[in-house]
């Protein structure tokens, strides 16, 4: 009982659940407005830890300065993904389903590529560095002040994204294409650029969640798909496109991961995690706080 | 007329390649024997993926987990069953577990069957993995197995047996309704197709074979290891070698697989990272240049030549 | 006879009431035409009748047997076959192939000997699609998909057609010439049919009777000329009583 309550056990919890909830906003860019199945997401976060972990050990320059170059250039590979892969699909494919079957391949494709560029570029040994690493005591709770970092940018990141989609007009624009893609090409949006948008943010955001990682934990270069998968429980519990829900969501796959370990073994993580996964597409596909379809 | 004459084609085609494979070892020695067996697996594999993914449009990306339970049926039950009896039995405790988790699985559609297929073989990876960590097994020594060619001899069975049946699901009714379950599932129910009970039943078939190439290569290696045997790679390779080669004629997942083990013969042991670069390469391209894969490059060539 | 019997059909979607206590029946040979607003549940009906949604309450009949409850593959094959108002045909097969497959699977499937190429050519004849049999069924036009649709339902060998607003979006002169193809497959298959449409000129030309649905209930049922003259009606669809 005392282990529930241990405040160093809620705080790693908040962590990891912001993380989730921050990489699942940006998984929700691509996916949830555009179908587009990427399941390269987890590897953008290995590469914007990548990003962070090589700003520092070269230049010196402590990650949280880094944050706009680190998502630069994940957002960067995010327009060039667009424009080589995608625009042509997006623009040629009628149906869903094959849009959906086909983005899948090709983010599959991106993954191993990237995945084995970085393992021939820096190789596969775990890689870590000290930073930010002083401890604050505040009452029974010590957290490193990199851990705290990490949950107070995700978290505000994560809002000020809820708020700009809720009151800008970028953000109207991805909610008419969610609804509507041919009534918002009508009523005058320009989809191409909305979905160039989506990727550029979604890719960003990752390139910064992978930042923050590599702030708490060992960085590798196949270290991203148990991110992507904890970001499809993320969306798919959240909701498709819906920010709030995610958040909500993400913070709930990370009490159930520290938690049940916690209370558990370290073993059962994965099984945990899959457990959670398998269970959620089953039993709710349409999310937690979506209704039934009948 | 030549609907029979493109079958008997195909059969004769697939008679020299296995009686090739059957002699690979007499005429150029034990290294062929293995990269044989490597190609022999993959058809087998690459067929059973097609069968039900390629004609239903089912994305599967867990056809590993078949594998695996061959795998694991056959270590479990190593010397206490005989081989011909475990090695069926691996088919068969596949395609059981493919037919409980068939009903679950397939009410969800298009990406979420995808990731949910991968879910769920990650998730009896790991149970396994707990389970024999429970039992106090790290890995499984399997001594006393059989030797490389009565292996691959049963391999080659194997390999023609999912090239045949899928070249007959193909062109049988069974199989038109798979297809146009891809098409709409919705219209086809409405023309009278038993969507729920063809997905089942085409599920559960391609489920079968993987389960016995799975205890096949437990012999083979003749140790066992979950982590090995229910590798997602092998999940991805199959989808691969399904793309490239084309994944609704029981002609491309030959090519696709004669296409990556040459790949990977030139490069896996030398340079592994670079294999999995142009891997992941020529699946972008075939995706984006030639969605219908090498079969249908072939058979544009050919009407081109035909005019 | 009659042929369907709707009894009691209502239908909820949350807190939305998309069909709410409707009665009718459909009789042997007729050709019965539903006629509604956006929104009035015509699609719905037509959806719980081929089984792809279950009402939430009442029962659908057909030939004196229950079929609620049933799969849409088993009240296909029972012998009701629909058509979807956004076209659904089969991808990646032709013409032919999509008319084969539901000959091959329909509750007609053991009616005949002939080759299935015959017996689909034949189909695809009498709706004006022969010479379009070869292509894929994604480069048809409208027009062409709007019959495919009808060829495939024929296909299954039914007694009773649900046609939903096959000829929405049609040019005029295609319209014509699809009400003289519905009226030549019915006498031909001795069918029963059962259609939406929002044109009022053409549902009243090719219907027997006519059902009129507003906001999920049935409000008027008669002959298209006493539709026509039916107050209830002149209200919703023109808006007040003073015309």
């Amino acid at each position: 009982m005392d282990l529930l309550l241990s405040p160093q056990l809620l705080f790693s919890a908040l962590v990891l659940g912001s993380l989730y909830a921050l990489i699942g906003v940006g998984l929700n860019f691509v996916y949830g407005t555009i179908r587009l199945l990427n399941i390269a997401h987890g590897d953008l976060v290995m590469i914007g830890a990548y990003a962070a972990f090589g700003l520092f050990t070269a230049l010196g320059l402590s990650p949280m300065f880094g944050l706009p170059l680190i998502a630069g250039i994940t957002a960067m590979i995010g327009a060039g993904l667009y424009f080589g892969l995608f625009k042509r699909q997006l623009e040629n494919t009628t149906s869903v389903e094959q849009l959906e079957a086909n983005s899948l391949l090709l983010f599959f494709g991106v993954s191993v590529i990237l995945q084995n560029t970085m393992a021939l570029l820096f190789t596969t040994s775990p890689r870590a560095y000290q930073h930010l690493d002083y401890v604050i005591s505040i009452g029974g709770l010590d957290m490193t002040l990199s851990r705290l970092l990490a949950l107070v940018v995700s978290l505000t990141i994560v809002f000020a994204i809820s708020m700009f989609l809720k009151f800008s007009i970028y953000g109207l624009g991805i909610s008419a294409i969610i609804q509507n893609r041919d009534a918002a090409k009508i009523v005058g949006i320009d989809v191409g650029r909305v979905q160039l948008g989506s990727f550029i943010l979604g890719f960003g955001v990752a390139g910064i969640a992978g930042a923050l990682v590599s702030l708490t934990e060992q960085i590798s270069p196949f270290m991203g798909f148990p991110f992507t998968i904890a970001a499809f429980v993320v969306i798919i519990l959240g909701g498709l496109g819906n920010i709030s829900g995610g958040i909500i969501a993400g913070i709930l796959l990370g009490f159930i991961e520290i938690y049940s370990v916690a209370l558990t073994s370290a073993t059962y993580r994965s099984i945990l995690i899959y457990g959670v996964f398998v269970a959620a597409i089953m039993l709710r596909p349409q999310g937690l706080f979506g209704k039934a379809q009948t | 007329m030549t609907v029979l004459r493109s079958d008997l084609a195909f059969f004769a085609g697939l008679a020299i390649l296995a009686g090739f494979g059957l002699s690979v070892g007499s005429l150029f020695g034990t290294y062929w024997v293995i990269v044989a067996l490597n190609f022999a697996m993959w058809i087998a594999l690459t067929q059973s993926w097609a069968l039900f993914s390629g004609l239903t449009g089912y994305i599967s990306l867990g056809n590993v987990v078949f594998y695996g339970l061959g795998a694991y049926t056959v270590a479990v039950s190593f010397k206490v069953l005989p081989l011909w009896v475990a090695v069926p039995m691996g088919g068969l405790v596949a395609a059981v577990f493919a037919l409980m988790i068939a009903v679950p699985a397939l009410r969800v559609r298009g990406p979420y069957f995808v990731i949910l297929t991968f879910g769920i073989s990650e998730l009896v990876k790991y149970s396994i993995l707990n389970l024999e960590t429970y039992l106090g097994k790290s890995s499984r020594l399997l001594f006393g197995a059989p030797s490389a060619e009565a292996v691959l001899y049963t391999m080659i069975a194997l390999a023609v047996a999912s090239s045949v049946l899928m070249r007959l699901v193909k062109s049988s009714t069974f199989g038109r309704g798979l297809v146009a379950i891809q098409g709409d599932e919705t219209s086809a129910e409405t023309v009278g197709i038993p969507v729920t009970r063809f997905k089942v039943m085409g599920f559960t078939l391609s489920a079968f074979i993987p389960g016995m190439v799975g205890g096949l290569m437990a012999l083979r290696s003749t140790y066992f290891e979950v982590l090995q045997v229910f590798n997602p790679f092998i999940s991805f390779t199959i989808v691969t070698m399904a793309i490239i080669g084309g994944s609704n004629d029981a002609r491309g997942p030959i090519l696709g697989a004669a296409f990556l083990v040459f790949l990977s013969e030139l490069l896996w042991s030398s340079a592994p990272r670079l294999y999995m670069i142009l891997l992941g390469a020529f699946l972008i391209a075939f995706v984006l240049l030639a969605p219908s894969g090498l079969v249908g490059l072939l058979r544009k060539y050919g009407e081109g030549h035909s005019k | 006879m009659t042929l369907l019997q709707i009894e009691k059909i209502g239908k909820s979607f949350g807190g939305l009431r998309a069909l709410n206590d409707v009665n009718f029946a459909v009789n042997n040979g007729e050709t019965v035409g539903l006629m509604g607003a956006n929104g009035a549940g015509k699609t719905t009906l037509f959806s719980i009748i081929a089984g792809h949604q279950p009402p939430t309450d009442g029962i659908v009949r057909f030939k004196g047997d229950q079929m609620t409850g049933k799969r849409p593959d088993q009240i296909c094959h029972a012998g009701i076959a629909r058509t979807f108002q956004i076209v659904r045909p089969f991808a990646r097969m032709t013409v032919r192939e999509n008319v084969e497959t539901a000959i091959l699977f329909g509750g007609a499937r053991h009616a005949s000997n002939q080759p299935l190429e015959i017996r689909a050519k034949d189909i695809l004849d009498q709706v004006g699609l022969v010479d379009q049999s070869e292509m894929p069924s994604g480069a048809l036009t409208l027009s062409g998909r709007k019959k495919l649709e009808v060829a495939r339902a024929l296909g299954t060998g039914p007694e009773l057609l649900l046609l939903d607003e096959v000829m929405a979006g049609l040019t005029p002169a295609e319209v014509a010439k699809m009400l003289d193809t519905l009226r030549a497959i019915k006498a031909d298959h001795k069918l029963t049919i059962f259609i939406i449409e929002h044109v009022v000129s053409t549902l009243s030309d090719l219907s027997d009777r006519i059902i009129v649905l507003h906001h999920g209930v049935k409000i008027a049922e008669g002959t298209p000329r006493e539709i026509a003259e039916n107050k209830d009606v002149r209200t919703v669809y023109f808006g007040g009583d003073d015309t």
